[in-house]
Protein backbone atom coordinates (compact mmCIF):
# COMPACT_ATOMS: atom_id res chain seq x y z
CA UNK A 1 0.00 0.00 0.00
CA UNK A 2 2.84 2.34 0.92
CA UNK A 3 4.75 1.55 -2.25
CA UNK A 4 1.63 2.28 -4.35
CA UNK A 5 1.36 5.72 -2.77
CA UNK A 6 5.02 6.41 -3.44
CA UNK A 7 4.66 5.42 -7.10
CA UNK A 8 1.60 7.65 -7.65
CA UNK A 9 3.37 10.58 -5.98
CA UNK A 10 6.36 10.03 -8.28
CA UNK A 11 4.12 10.05 -11.37
CA UNK A 12 2.49 13.28 -10.20
CA UNK A 13 5.87 14.95 -9.68
CA UNK A 14 7.08 13.79 -13.09
CA UNK A 15 3.91 15.11 -14.74
CA UNK A 16 4.32 18.52 -13.08
CA UNK A 17 7.96 18.60 -14.15
CA UNK A 18 6.97 17.78 -17.74
CA UNK A 19 4.29 20.48 -17.79
CA UNK A 20 6.77 22.99 -16.36
CA UNK A 21 9.37 21.98 -18.93
CA UNK A 22 6.81 22.38 -21.71
CA UNK A 23 5.86 25.85 -20.47
CA UNK A 24 9.53 26.84 -20.31
CA UNK A 25 10.10 25.55 -23.85
CA UNK A 26 7.34 27.82 -25.12
CA UNK A 27 9.00 30.95 -23.65
CA UNK A 28 12.60 30.25 -24.81
CA UNK A 29 13.95 33.48 -23.34
CA UNK A 30 17.65 33.01 -22.70
CA UNK A 31 20.68 35.25 -22.37
CA UNK A 32 21.97 33.81 -25.63
CA UNK A 33 18.67 34.75 -27.27
CA UNK A 34 18.89 38.28 -25.89
CA UNK A 35 22.46 38.62 -27.17
CA UNK A 36 21.39 37.31 -30.56
CA UNK A 37 18.50 39.81 -30.65
CA UNK A 38 20.76 42.79 -29.92
CA UNK A 39 23.44 41.61 -32.35
CA UNK A 40 20.77 41.21 -35.02
CA UNK A 41 19.61 44.77 -34.43
CA UNK A 42 23.17 45.99 -34.74
CA UNK A 43 23.90 44.10 -37.96
CA UNK A 44 23.70 46.10 -41.16
CA UNK A 45 23.92 49.44 -39.42
CA UNK A 46 20.85 48.80 -37.30
CA UNK A 47 17.65 47.76 -39.02
CA UNK A 48 15.01 50.01 -37.52
CA UNK A 49 17.10 50.91 -34.48
CA UNK A 50 20.16 53.12 -34.77
CA UNK A 51 22.97 51.47 -32.75
CA UNK A 52 25.09 53.88 -30.75
CA UNK A 53 28.03 53.85 -28.38
CA UNK A 54 28.08 56.77 -25.97
CA UNK A 55 31.02 57.70 -23.78
CA UNK A 56 31.30 60.45 -21.20
CA UNK A 57 34.33 61.78 -19.39
CA UNK A 58 36.87 60.64 -21.95
CA UNK A 59 37.02 63.90 -23.93
CA UNK A 60 36.59 67.58 -23.16
CA UNK A 61 34.91 70.24 -25.27
CA UNK A 62 36.05 73.80 -24.80
CA UNK A 63 37.50 72.76 -21.45
CA UNK A 64 34.37 71.10 -20.05
CA UNK A 65 33.56 67.36 -19.91
CA UNK A 66 31.92 66.18 -23.12
CA UNK A 67 29.68 63.28 -23.99
CA UNK A 68 30.41 61.74 -27.38
CA UNK A 69 27.98 59.60 -29.33
CA UNK A 70 29.29 57.33 -32.07
CA UNK A 71 27.77 54.92 -34.55
CA UNK A 72 28.42 51.46 -33.16
CA UNK A 73 29.21 49.30 -36.18
CA UNK A 74 29.83 45.76 -34.87
CA UNK A 75 29.28 43.81 -31.65
CA UNK A 76 29.68 40.19 -30.45
CA UNK A 77 29.72 38.28 -27.15
CA UNK A 78 33.45 37.68 -26.58
CA UNK A 79 34.92 38.73 -23.26
CA UNK A 80 38.41 40.00 -22.34
CA UNK A 81 39.80 36.44 -22.18
CA UNK A 82 38.77 35.78 -25.78
CA UNK A 83 36.02 33.30 -24.94
CA UNK A 84 32.30 33.48 -25.60
CA UNK A 85 30.44 34.92 -22.64
CA UNK A 86 26.72 35.68 -22.86
CA UNK A 87 27.07 38.22 -20.05
CA UNK A 88 29.47 40.39 -22.08
CA UNK A 89 28.99 42.43 -25.24
CA UNK A 90 32.16 43.38 -27.04
CA UNK A 91 32.04 46.43 -29.31
CA UNK A 92 34.57 45.68 -32.01
CA UNK A 93 34.07 48.54 -34.46
CA UNK A 94 33.12 52.17 -33.82
CA UNK A 95 32.69 54.86 -36.45
CA UNK A 96 34.91 57.59 -35.08
CA UNK A 97 34.82 60.09 -37.92
CA UNK A 98 31.60 61.93 -37.07
CA UNK A 99 30.67 61.94 -33.39
CA UNK A 100 27.77 63.88 -32.00
CA UNK A 101 29.06 66.12 -29.23
CA UNK A 102 27.10 67.04 -26.10
CA UNK A 103 28.57 69.50 -23.63
CA UNK A 104 27.21 72.18 -21.30
CA UNK A 105 23.78 70.59 -21.69
CA UNK A 106 23.40 71.05 -25.46
CA UNK A 107 24.37 69.45 -28.74
CA UNK A 108 27.24 71.11 -30.56
CA UNK A 109 28.19 71.80 -34.11
CA UNK A 110 30.33 69.13 -35.77
CA UNK A 111 32.45 71.95 -37.11
CA UNK A 112 33.52 72.71 -33.55
CA UNK A 113 35.69 69.59 -33.35
CA UNK A 114 38.65 71.94 -33.21
CA UNK A 115 37.79 72.62 -29.57
CA UNK A 116 37.22 68.91 -28.83
CA UNK A 117 40.24 67.39 -27.13
CA UNK A 118 40.89 63.67 -26.73
CA UNK A 119 43.59 62.07 -24.54
CA UNK A 120 46.83 61.14 -26.25
CA UNK A 121 46.70 57.70 -27.81
CA UNK A 122 43.07 58.03 -28.84
CA UNK A 123 40.15 55.92 -27.84
CA UNK A 124 40.86 52.26 -26.92
CA UNK A 125 38.89 49.63 -28.86
CA UNK A 126 37.35 47.06 -28.42
CA UNK A 127 35.04 48.08 -25.59
CA UNK A 128 33.40 45.57 -23.24
CA UNK A 129 29.96 45.98 -21.68
CA UNK A 130 29.35 43.70 -18.66
CA UNK A 131 25.61 43.17 -18.43
CA UNK A 132 25.71 42.27 -14.74
CA UNK A 133 27.00 45.76 -13.95
CA UNK A 134 24.91 48.02 -16.18
CA UNK A 135 21.97 50.27 -15.44
CA UNK A 136 19.26 50.53 -18.07
CA UNK A 137 17.62 53.83 -18.92
CA UNK A 138 15.29 55.09 -21.59
CA UNK A 139 14.48 58.49 -23.08
CA UNK A 140 11.86 59.68 -25.51
CA UNK A 141 13.23 62.35 -27.82
CA UNK A 142 11.17 64.40 -30.28
CA UNK A 143 11.42 67.53 -32.38
CA UNK A 144 10.46 70.87 -30.86
CA UNK A 145 6.80 70.48 -31.82
CA UNK A 146 6.62 66.93 -30.43
CA UNK A 147 6.68 65.20 -33.81
CA UNK A 148 8.95 62.33 -34.88
CA UNK A 149 9.50 60.79 -31.45
CA UNK A 150 12.36 58.30 -31.16
CA UNK A 151 13.01 56.03 -28.19
CA UNK A 152 16.55 55.79 -26.88
CA UNK A 153 17.36 52.77 -24.70
CA UNK A 154 20.81 52.61 -23.13
CA UNK A 155 22.74 50.16 -20.95
CA UNK A 156 25.27 52.22 -19.06
CA UNK A 157 28.25 51.10 -17.00
CA UNK A 158 30.81 52.99 -15.00
CA UNK A 159 34.27 52.84 -16.53
CA UNK A 160 37.40 54.56 -15.27
CA UNK A 161 39.02 56.59 -18.03
CA UNK A 162 41.56 58.08 -15.67
CA UNK A 163 39.31 60.29 -13.56
CA UNK A 164 36.13 59.72 -11.60
CA UNK A 165 32.56 60.04 -12.85
CA UNK A 166 33.10 58.43 -16.23
CA UNK A 167 30.76 56.05 -17.96
CA UNK A 168 30.10 54.37 -21.28
CA UNK A 169 26.97 52.84 -22.72
CA UNK A 170 25.62 50.75 -25.54
CA UNK A 171 22.29 51.88 -26.95
CA UNK A 172 19.68 51.64 -29.65
CA UNK A 173 17.34 54.37 -30.86
CA UNK A 174 14.30 53.02 -32.74
CA UNK A 175 11.35 55.10 -33.94
CA UNK A 176 8.99 52.25 -33.01
CA UNK A 177 7.85 52.15 -29.38
CA UNK A 178 7.16 48.38 -29.56
CA UNK A 179 10.71 47.70 -30.70
CA UNK A 180 11.99 49.95 -27.91
CA UNK A 181 10.04 47.82 -25.41
CA UNK A 182 11.63 44.64 -26.75
CA UNK A 183 15.12 46.17 -26.63
CA UNK A 184 14.62 47.37 -23.07
CA UNK A 185 13.24 43.99 -22.02
CA UNK A 186 16.19 42.13 -23.62
CA UNK A 187 18.65 44.47 -21.90
CA UNK A 188 16.94 44.09 -18.54
CA UNK A 189 16.81 40.32 -19.02
CA UNK A 190 20.58 40.27 -19.58
CA UNK A 191 21.12 42.59 -16.63
CA UNK A 192 19.03 40.46 -14.23
CA UNK A 193 20.42 37.14 -15.50
CA UNK A 194 24.05 38.26 -15.25
CA UNK A 195 23.78 40.15 -11.97
CA UNK A 196 25.98 38.08 -9.63
CA UNK A 197 24.99 40.21 -6.67
CA UNK A 198 21.52 38.61 -6.80
CA UNK A 199 23.05 35.57 -5.05
CA UNK A 200 23.57 37.69 -1.95
CA UNK A 201 19.82 37.91 -1.46
CA UNK A 202 19.75 41.72 -1.75
CA UNK B 1 31.57 8.16 8.86
CA UNK B 2 32.58 11.44 7.23
CA UNK B 3 32.22 10.26 3.68
CA UNK B 4 28.58 11.32 3.18
CA UNK B 5 29.00 15.11 3.85
CA UNK B 6 32.12 15.20 1.64
CA UNK B 7 30.23 13.43 -1.15
CA UNK B 8 27.31 15.87 -0.90
CA UNK B 9 29.72 18.80 -0.98
CA UNK B 10 31.41 17.44 -4.11
CA UNK B 11 28.02 16.96 -5.76
CA UNK B 12 26.94 20.52 -4.93
CA UNK B 13 30.22 22.12 -6.03
CA UNK B 14 29.58 22.31 -9.81
CA UNK B 15 26.18 23.91 -9.21
CA UNK B 16 27.72 26.52 -6.94
CA UNK B 17 30.50 27.26 -9.41
CA UNK B 18 28.13 27.59 -12.34
CA UNK B 19 25.92 29.96 -10.35
CA UNK B 20 28.92 32.17 -9.74
CA UNK B 21 30.32 32.30 -13.28
CA UNK B 22 27.41 32.02 -15.72
CA UNK B 23 24.02 33.63 -16.06
CA UNK B 24 21.31 32.47 -13.70
CA UNK B 25 17.82 31.29 -14.51
CA UNK B 26 15.21 33.95 -13.81
CA UNK B 27 12.02 33.02 -12.02
CA UNK B 28 8.55 33.74 -13.39
CA UNK B 29 8.13 36.41 -10.74
CA UNK B 30 11.31 38.15 -11.85
CA UNK B 31 10.24 38.04 -15.50
CA UNK B 32 6.88 39.59 -14.60
CA UNK B 33 8.72 42.29 -12.68
CA UNK B 34 10.92 42.96 -15.71
CA UNK B 35 7.90 43.36 -17.98
CA UNK B 36 6.26 45.74 -15.51
CA UNK B 37 9.44 47.80 -15.29
CA UNK B 38 9.47 48.13 -19.10
CA UNK B 39 5.86 49.40 -19.02
CA UNK B 40 6.71 51.87 -16.27
CA UNK B 41 9.81 53.06 -18.09
CA UNK B 42 7.84 53.60 -21.32
CA UNK B 43 5.17 55.65 -19.56
CA UNK B 44 7.60 57.73 -17.54
CA UNK B 45 9.84 58.51 -20.54
CA UNK B 46 6.78 59.59 -22.56
CA UNK B 47 5.68 61.83 -19.69
CA UNK B 48 9.15 63.32 -19.39
CA UNK B 49 9.17 64.01 -23.13
CA UNK B 50 5.80 65.77 -22.90
CA UNK B 51 7.05 67.91 -20.03
CA UNK B 52 10.23 68.75 -21.92
CA UNK B 53 8.21 69.73 -24.98
CA UNK B 54 5.94 71.99 -22.91
CA UNK B 55 9.00 73.56 -21.33
CA UNK B 56 10.60 74.12 -24.75
CA UNK B 57 7.43 75.70 -26.08
CA UNK B 58 7.31 78.07 -23.12
CA UNK B 59 10.95 78.90 -23.66
CA UNK B 60 10.27 79.52 -27.36
CA UNK B 61 7.34 81.82 -26.54
CA UNK B 62 9.47 83.71 -24.10
CA UNK B 63 12.24 84.01 -26.70
CA UNK B 64 9.82 85.24 -29.35
CA UNK B 65 8.48 87.84 -26.92
CA UNK B 66 12.00 89.00 -26.16
CA UNK B 67 12.75 89.14 -29.85
CA UNK B 68 9.63 91.19 -30.51
CA UNK B 69 10.56 93.64 -27.77
CA UNK B 70 14.11 93.86 -29.07
CA UNK B 71 12.82 94.56 -32.57
CA UNK B 72 10.55 97.27 -31.24
CA UNK B 73 13.45 98.90 -29.46
CA UNK B 74 15.58 98.60 -32.54
CA UNK B 75 12.97 100.29 -34.66
CA UNK B 76 12.65 103.09 -32.14
CA UNK B 77 16.38 103.71 -32.11
CA UNK B 78 16.61 103.15 -35.87
CA UNK B 79 19.78 101.19 -35.31
CA UNK B 80 19.18 99.16 -38.44
CA UNK B 81 18.03 101.97 -40.76
CA UNK B 82 19.87 100.38 -43.70
CA UNK B 83 18.90 96.75 -42.91
CA UNK B 84 15.44 95.19 -43.06
CA UNK B 85 14.07 94.07 -39.65
CA UNK B 86 14.00 90.41 -38.72
CA UNK B 87 10.69 89.08 -39.93
CA UNK B 88 8.77 85.89 -39.42
CA UNK B 89 9.19 83.29 -42.15
CA UNK B 90 7.04 83.98 -45.23
CA UNK B 91 3.85 81.97 -44.70
CA UNK B 92 2.43 79.52 -47.16
CA UNK B 93 5.54 78.61 -49.16
CA UNK B 94 6.02 75.24 -47.58
CA UNK B 95 2.27 74.54 -47.56
CA UNK B 96 2.11 75.41 -51.27
CA UNK B 97 5.02 73.08 -51.95
CA UNK B 98 3.38 70.24 -50.00
CA UNK B 99 0.08 70.80 -51.79
CA UNK B 100 1.78 70.79 -55.20
CA UNK B 101 3.69 67.63 -54.38
CA UNK B 102 0.51 65.87 -53.19
CA UNK B 103 -1.21 66.92 -56.44
CA UNK B 104 1.62 65.35 -58.44
CA UNK B 105 1.35 62.13 -56.47
CA UNK B 106 -2.43 62.01 -57.03
CA UNK B 107 -1.97 62.61 -60.75
CA UNK B 108 0.56 59.78 -60.89
CA UNK B 109 -1.87 57.44 -59.14
CA UNK B 110 -4.62 58.26 -61.64
CA UNK B 111 -2.25 57.57 -64.53
CA UNK B 112 -1.33 54.21 -63.00
CA UNK B 113 -5.02 53.29 -62.61
CA UNK B 114 -5.74 54.27 -66.23
CA UNK B 115 -2.85 52.17 -67.44
CA UNK B 116 -4.12 49.21 -65.40
CA UNK B 117 -7.59 49.56 -66.95
CA UNK B 118 -6.08 49.64 -70.44
CA UNK B 119 -4.14 46.42 -69.75
CA UNK B 120 -7.28 44.71 -68.42
CA UNK B 121 -9.22 45.65 -71.58
CA UNK B 122 -6.41 44.37 -73.76
CA UNK B 123 -6.35 41.07 -71.88
CA UNK B 124 -10.12 40.64 -72.19
CA UNK B 125 -10.02 41.31 -75.93
CA UNK B 126 -7.21 38.81 -76.42
CA UNK B 127 -9.11 36.16 -74.46
CA UNK B 128 -12.23 36.71 -76.60
CA UNK B 129 -10.23 36.36 -79.84
CA UNK B 130 -8.60 33.17 -78.58
CA UNK B 131 -11.96 31.66 -77.60
CA UNK B 132 -13.49 32.57 -80.99
CA UNK B 133 -10.55 31.00 -82.81
CA UNK B 134 -10.88 27.78 -80.80
CA UNK B 135 -14.61 27.60 -81.58
CA UNK B 136 -13.93 28.06 -85.30
CA UNK B 137 -11.32 25.31 -85.27
CA UNK B 138 -13.71 22.98 -83.46
CA UNK B 139 -16.48 23.69 -85.98
CA UNK B 140 -14.09 23.07 -88.89
CA UNK B 141 -12.98 19.80 -87.36
CA UNK B 142 -16.60 18.65 -86.92
CA UNK B 143 -17.46 19.67 -90.46
CA UNK B 144 -14.55 17.63 -91.89
CA UNK B 145 -15.49 14.62 -89.77
CA UNK B 146 -19.11 14.79 -90.97
CA UNK B 147 -17.94 15.11 -94.55
CA UNK B 148 -15.74 12.10 -94.17
CA UNK B 149 -18.58 10.08 -92.64
CA UNK B 150 -20.92 11.14 -95.42
CA UNK B 151 -18.43 10.03 -98.05
CA UNK B 152 -17.99 6.71 -96.35
CA UNK B 153 -21.74 6.20 -96.24
CA UNK B 154 -21.96 7.08 -99.95
CA UNK B 155 -19.23 4.62 -100.87
CA UNK B 156 -20.97 1.93 -98.83
CA UNK B 157 -24.25 2.55 -100.59
CA UNK B 158 -22.55 2.40 -103.99
CA UNK B 159 -20.94 -0.89 -103.11
CA UNK B 160 -24.27 -2.28 -101.95
CA UNK B 161 -25.95 -1.14 -105.19
CA UNK B 162 -23.21 -2.69 -107.29
CA UNK B 163 -23.37 -6.07 -105.50
CA UNK B 164 -26.92 -7.30 -106.79
CA UNK B 165 -26.02 -6.43 -110.43
CA UNK B 166 -23.10 -8.83 -110.31
CA UNK B 167 -23.76 -11.41 -107.61
CA UNK B 168 -21.25 -13.93 -108.99
CA UNK B 169 -18.70 -11.41 -110.10
CA UNK B 170 -16.60 -12.12 -107.10
CA UNK B 171 -16.22 -15.80 -108.16
CA UNK B 172 -15.41 -14.99 -111.85
CA UNK B 173 -18.43 -16.91 -113.30
CA UNK B 174 -20.44 -15.67 -116.42
CA UNK B 175 -23.20 -16.89 -118.73
CA UNK B 176 -22.52 -17.08 -122.52
CA UNK B 177 -25.63 -14.93 -123.59
CA UNK B 178 -24.88 -11.92 -121.51
CA UNK B 179 -21.27 -11.11 -122.47
CA UNK B 180 -21.76 -7.37 -123.30
CA UNK B 181 -23.72 -6.67 -120.10
CA UNK B 182 -21.26 -8.52 -117.93
CA UNK B 183 -18.26 -6.79 -119.55
CA UNK B 184 -19.72 -3.20 -118.99
CA UNK B 185 -20.86 -3.73 -115.42
CA UNK B 186 -17.46 -4.65 -113.94
CA UNK B 187 -15.89 -1.59 -115.66
CA UNK B 188 -18.43 0.79 -114.11
CA UNK B 189 -18.02 -0.90 -110.77
CA UNK B 190 -14.26 -0.60 -111.02
CA UNK B 191 -14.54 3.12 -111.86
CA UNK B 192 -16.91 3.60 -108.97
CA UNK B 193 -14.58 1.73 -106.65
CA UNK B 194 -11.62 3.75 -107.91
CA UNK B 195 -13.51 6.99 -107.28
CA UNK B 196 -14.48 5.81 -103.83
CA UNK B 197 -10.89 4.84 -103.15
CA UNK B 198 -9.72 8.25 -104.36
CA UNK B 199 -12.27 10.00 -102.15
CA UNK B 200 -11.19 7.86 -99.25
CA UNK B 201 -7.54 8.69 -99.84
CA UNK B 202 -8.40 12.39 -100.12
CA UNK B 203 -10.35 12.21 -96.87
CA UNK B 204 -7.43 10.40 -95.22
CA UNK B 205 -5.00 13.03 -96.44
CA UNK B 206 -7.35 15.77 -95.20
CA UNK B 207 -7.61 14.03 -91.82
CA UNK B 208 -3.85 13.67 -91.66
CA UNK B 209 -3.43 17.32 -92.54
CA UNK B 210 -5.97 18.47 -89.97
CA UNK B 211 -3.77 17.93 -86.85
CA UNK B 212 -0.83 19.53 -88.65
CA UNK B 213 -2.98 22.52 -89.47
CA UNK B 214 -4.13 22.65 -85.84
CA UNK B 215 -0.52 22.58 -84.66
CA UNK B 216 0.35 25.34 -87.13
CA UNK B 217 -2.64 27.36 -85.90
CA UNK B 218 -1.62 26.81 -82.31
CA UNK B 219 1.96 27.81 -83.08
CA UNK B 220 0.73 30.91 -84.86
CA UNK B 221 -1.56 31.70 -81.91
CA UNK B 222 1.30 31.20 -79.46
CA UNK B 223 3.55 33.44 -81.54
CA UNK B 224 0.91 36.18 -81.65
CA UNK B 225 0.28 35.79 -77.92
CA UNK B 226 4.02 35.94 -77.22
CA UNK B 227 4.38 39.07 -79.31
CA UNK B 228 1.41 40.61 -77.57
CA UNK B 229 2.87 39.82 -74.15
CA UNK B 230 6.24 41.16 -75.20
CA UNK B 231 4.63 44.36 -76.43
CA UNK B 232 2.69 44.71 -73.16
CA UNK B 233 5.84 44.06 -71.12
CA UNK B 234 7.82 46.56 -73.15
CA UNK B 235 5.06 49.09 -72.65
CA UNK B 236 5.01 48.38 -68.91
CA UNK B 237 8.80 48.75 -68.67
CA UNK B 238 8.64 52.00 -70.59
CA UNK B 239 5.79 53.26 -68.42
CA UNK B 240 7.62 52.23 -65.26
CA UNK B 241 10.77 53.99 -66.38
CA UNK B 242 8.74 57.08 -67.20
CA UNK B 243 7.01 56.89 -63.81
CA UNK B 244 10.35 56.49 -62.02
CA UNK B 245 11.76 59.40 -63.94
CA UNK B 246 8.74 61.53 -63.07
CA UNK B 247 9.06 60.58 -59.39
CA UNK B 248 12.77 61.29 -59.43
CA UNK B 249 12.18 64.66 -61.02
CA UNK B 250 9.37 65.42 -58.52
CA UNK B 251 11.66 64.41 -55.65
CA UNK B 252 14.54 66.50 -56.98
CA UNK B 253 12.18 69.42 -57.49
CA UNK B 254 10.80 69.01 -53.97
CA UNK B 255 14.32 68.93 -52.52
CA UNK B 256 15.27 71.99 -54.53
CA UNK B 257 12.18 73.84 -53.35
CA UNK B 258 12.85 72.83 -49.74
CA UNK B 259 16.43 74.10 -49.98
CA UNK B 260 15.27 77.35 -51.52
CA UNK B 261 12.58 77.69 -48.88
CA UNK B 262 15.19 77.11 -46.15
CA UNK B 263 17.39 79.87 -47.52
CA UNK B 264 14.65 82.41 -48.21
CA UNK B 265 12.84 81.98 -44.90
CA UNK B 266 15.98 81.98 -42.77
CA UNK B 267 16.24 84.79 -40.25
CA UNK B 268 19.13 84.74 -37.84
CA UNK B 269 21.04 86.81 -35.34
CA UNK B 270 24.20 86.51 -33.28
CA UNK B 271 23.87 86.10 -29.53
CA UNK B 272 25.99 85.16 -26.53
CA UNK B 273 24.95 82.11 -24.52
CA UNK B 274 25.22 81.58 -20.74
CA UNK B 275 28.39 79.58 -20.12
CA UNK B 276 29.36 79.85 -23.77
CA UNK B 277 32.46 81.96 -23.21
CA UNK B 278 33.08 85.69 -23.03
CA UNK B 279 32.31 87.48 -26.31
CA UNK B 280 31.84 84.15 -28.08
CA UNK B 281 28.87 84.45 -30.43
CA UNK B 282 26.31 81.84 -31.31
CA UNK B 283 23.50 81.65 -33.84
CA UNK B 284 19.85 82.20 -32.97
CA UNK B 285 17.62 81.32 -35.90
CA UNK B 286 13.99 81.21 -36.96
CA UNK B 287 12.36 77.74 -37.01
CA UNK B 288 13.36 76.07 -40.29
CA UNK B 289 10.54 74.85 -42.60
CA UNK B 290 12.50 71.62 -43.07
CA UNK B 291 14.86 69.91 -40.63
CA UNK B 292 17.75 67.52 -41.19
CA UNK B 293 19.49 69.46 -43.97
CA UNK B 294 23.16 70.39 -44.14
CA UNK B 295 23.48 74.16 -44.16
CA UNK B 296 26.15 76.84 -44.32
CA UNK B 297 26.10 80.40 -42.96
CA UNK B 298 28.00 83.62 -43.22
CA UNK B 299 28.20 86.18 -40.40
CA UNK B 300 29.26 89.71 -41.29
CA UNK B 301 29.85 92.96 -39.43
CA UNK B 302 28.66 96.22 -40.99
CA UNK B 303 31.03 97.26 -43.77
CA UNK B 304 32.15 93.70 -44.53
CA UNK B 305 31.48 92.66 -48.12
CA UNK B 306 29.47 89.53 -48.87
CA UNK B 307 31.79 86.53 -48.97
CA UNK B 308 34.40 88.07 -46.64
CA UNK B 309 32.57 87.28 -43.40
CA UNK B 310 32.91 84.35 -40.97
CA UNK B 311 31.70 81.11 -42.51
CA UNK B 312 30.33 78.27 -40.44
CA UNK B 313 28.12 75.24 -41.08
CA UNK B 314 25.86 72.71 -39.43
CA UNK B 315 24.89 69.17 -40.42
CA UNK B 316 21.39 67.90 -39.70
CA UNK B 317 20.14 71.41 -39.03
CA UNK B 318 17.08 71.76 -36.77
CA UNK B 319 17.29 75.44 -35.88
CA UNK B 320 19.54 77.04 -33.30
CA UNK B 321 19.57 78.99 -30.08
CA UNK B 322 21.11 78.77 -26.62
CA UNK B 323 20.05 75.37 -25.30
CA UNK B 324 17.28 74.95 -27.85
CA UNK B 325 17.88 72.86 -30.96
CA UNK B 326 21.54 73.04 -31.93
CA UNK B 327 24.03 75.42 -30.36
CA UNK B 328 25.88 76.72 -33.40
CA UNK B 329 29.06 78.53 -32.57
CA UNK B 330 30.03 81.53 -34.69
CA UNK B 331 33.05 82.50 -32.62
CA UNK B 332 34.55 85.95 -32.07
CA UNK B 333 33.48 88.84 -34.29
CA UNK B 334 34.91 92.35 -34.69
CA UNK B 335 31.57 94.01 -33.87
CA UNK B 336 28.96 93.64 -31.11
CA UNK B 337 26.41 90.81 -31.40
CA UNK B 338 23.50 93.09 -32.29
CA UNK B 339 25.38 94.45 -35.34
CA UNK B 340 26.19 91.05 -36.83
CA UNK B 341 24.19 90.05 -39.88
CA UNK B 342 23.82 86.29 -40.49
CA UNK B 343 22.82 84.79 -43.86
CA UNK B 344 22.29 81.19 -44.87
CA UNK B 345 24.61 80.77 -47.84
CA UNK B 346 23.84 77.19 -48.83
CA UNK B 347 21.47 74.33 -47.96
CA UNK B 348 21.61 70.70 -49.04
CA UNK B 349 18.66 68.48 -48.21
CA UNK B 350 19.34 65.44 -50.44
Amino acid sequence: MKSMKAVSTGILVAAIALVHQHASAQVKQTVDGAQQFLQGLNAGGGSGAYPVYVVSGFATFDGTPAMLKFWQKAIDDIDETGTRNPCVTRITDIHFSSPTIYAKGVRWNMGDRSVLSLPAGGFPVPRYIHWGKVSINRQTVALGDGTMPSYHVYAQQTTAFGSSGNWESIGFAPYDVGLADRIEYAMKFLQASCDTSADTGF
Amino acid sequence: MHRLPVLLLLLALPTTLSAQSGPRQLSAEELTRLRKSVDTSRDSSALAAQRAMASRQQEELRRQEEERLAQQQAWEQQAYDDEPPIQAPAPGIFEAFVSGFQGEVQKQREQDAQQQRFLEDLRRQTDAITRQRQQEQEQERQRLAEEHARQQRLAQQQRQQAAPQNPGGGAGQSTPGSASVTSAAPAAAQQQAARAQEEKLRANVAMERQPQQQIRDQQEGSRIELERKRAVEEKMVTDRQRTEEQRRLASAQATQQAEQSLRTTFRGAAITCPGGGKDVLYLRSSSPPKTGCNVGFEARCPGTATGNGVHFSQANYIGASCGFGDSIRIGHMACPADQVRVDMTQATCS
